[in-house]
């Protein structure tokens, strides 16, 4: 697991309890646990609005030192919700700054839906039936194979990746495409991937 | 907040961990879609993973835990020790720099107008003709006793300055001195003074009727002149961001009327200097009745 070395006492501490100990004390361990729990999502965030690995990684810690002058400066209700404001409005910020794709500016109401996602949710391979099959079998093969292998029989990611000897990237890659070109057969074939389950 | 919010966000964030380590399986995938759709945070955040499926996040996330964890998450909390020693070089570079400038500034008027002569005037193409130089640096003065005047001059040292106070020329002087200086042509290079005032040695002999009288007692008008010119010359920014000082030498017209025209300058340091001083000579209560050829040195010194 990812979970870092941060003792369970303050792990089990609410999101309330830890900026409280924070903007009391200003102890930066209890915010830097808080953050701690949320950083995953601040990251996911800073990548889809950034698109670059690289600035969403440093916005994640720019994001952090704005945070440990912000949390004191204001008086936070709900520090998920504000956090998610903060993160958003801090990587537009550097997006417009950089501006290195000034066409991949993301207005914020933009920001609620991405065509992965959907892809991920109106393909959903339960079980076999004829046209899926067909589909499947159109694939490449390699992104047959780690899909029979996610879907069919149940294995991780990171199993797949053992047993095909490939990156887990690679493979978690090879099965979006293979998702994504599932949906688009079953849509030539006229069958509504929802109807799939 | 909800507590059942926060239940599925637990599970939602336990999921997304299992996803970036590669350890979910596709139930767990579908559940982690799903709690995606119902919060915008949690969809913000997946999709932004989706985008690159390819990627390491395991890594990064792991080295971003870490750095969370330091104890100095605040930039600039720390004097970084390169930083002082950048610092301190640049200290000693600036006094460096600086040193040979100072020894400059102190350096007799001679030495300073060298280096004047040898530099190109620069005057902007706006100025009025009369600010242009335009006959060559070797031609004879009008006043053929000014050479031998000047030479006593530089071999003298300078006396210290006074301070100066900080005043700024209003733009109203501007106007004006612009337009006295377009007032009149330039006159021609031997143009014969009506009548000099031989003042001082900065003052031109020319062909005047009685200069010996005039050299022995001088007038108590220029005396408030070389005063008010070492009150009032400053540097112009350009000039001082360029570390120029020295003298600018001017030759005009005092007519009767008491205004300096035809006023030419025979040495020139650039960088909006001359401007300066057209203006100083527009500021100066000129004294009246008297018409007379003036060569004049303004020290615009650090």
């Amino acid at each position: 697991m990812l979970r870092s070395s941060t003792p369970d006492d303050l792990q089990s501490l609410a999101d309330d309890a830890l900026l409280d100990a924070y903007v009391r004390e200003g102890s930066v361990r209890h915010l830097g646990v808080l953050y701690e729990r949320y950083m995953p999502m601040v990251y996911g965030v800073c990548l889809k609005v950034l698109k670059d690995p690289e600035q969403a990684r440093d916005s994640v810690m720019n994001i952090y030192v704005e945070l440990t002058r912000k949390a004191r400066e204001h008086r936070v209700e709900s520090f998920r919700g504000w956090l998610y404001v903060l993160s958003r409005n801090h990587c537009l910020m550097a997006l417009r700054k950089n501006r290195r794709h000034p066409t991949d500016a993301v207005a914020p109401e933009d920001m609620h839906r991405y065509d992965a996602i959907e892809d991920a949710f109106q393909v959903e391979i339960a079980e076999p039936n004829k046209p899926l099959e067909k589909c499947l079998e159109e694939l490449n093969a390699i992104q047959k194979q780690c899909v029979r292998l996610f879907y069919y029989e149940n294995h991780s990611y990171k199993s797949i990746a053992e047993q095909l000897q490939q990156e887990l990237g690679t493979v978690r890659s090879h099965i979006q495409n293979g998702r994504r070109n599932l949906k688009i057969c079953l849509e030539k074939a006229g069958i509504n991937s929802s109807q799939i389950n | 907040m909800e507590p059942a919010l926060y239940t599925e966000d637990d599970r939602f964030r336990a999921l997304l961990e299992r996803w970036i380590d590669g350890d979910v399986t596709a139930a767990e995938e579908r559940e982690l879609f799903r709690l995606a759709q119902n919060d915008a945070f949690r969809q913000a955040a997946l999709d932004g993973y989706l985008q690159f499926p390819e990627t390491d996040h395991a890594t990064v996330v792991r080295e971003l835990r870490t750095r969370v964890h330091r104890p100095a998450p605040t930039k600039f909390q720390i004097f970084p020790w390169w930083m002082a020693v950048a610092a301190a070089m640049a200290l000693l570079l600036a006094g460096w720099w600086f040193w040979p400038t100072q020894e400059q500034a102190s350096a007799p008027v001679a030495a300073v107008e060298e280096k004047a002569l040898e530099t190109p005037e620069q005057i902007p193409d706006t100025a009025p003709l009369a600010m242009r130089s335009d006959k060559p640096a070797a031609a004879p003065p009008p006043a053929p006793a000014a050479d031998p005047a000047r030479a006593a001059k530089k071999s003298k040292p300078d006396a210290p300055l006074r301070d100066r106070p900080d005043t700024p020329i209003e733009a109203a002087d501007i106007a004006a001195a612009e337009e006295a200086m377009s007032a009149k042509p330039l006159p021609p290079a031997d143009a014969a003074p009506t009548r000099s005032a031989p003042m001082t040695p900065q003052m031109p002999a020319g062909k005047a009727a009685e200069p010996q009288k005039e050299k022995a007692a001088p007038e108590v008008w220029w005396q408030d002149l070389q005063r008010y010119l070492r009150t009032n010359a400053r540097l112009t920014p350009e000039a001082r961001n360029n570390n120029i000082s020295g003298s600018v030498r001017l030759r005009g017209r005092l007519q009767p009327d008491g205004k300096l025209t035809d006023i030419t300058f025979e040495e020139t340091l650039g960088y909006g200097i001359e401007r300066q001083a057209l203006l100083l000579m527009q500021g100066f209560n000129w004294p009246i009745g008297k018409d007379t050829l003036l060569e004049i040195d303004v020290r615009f010194v650090r």
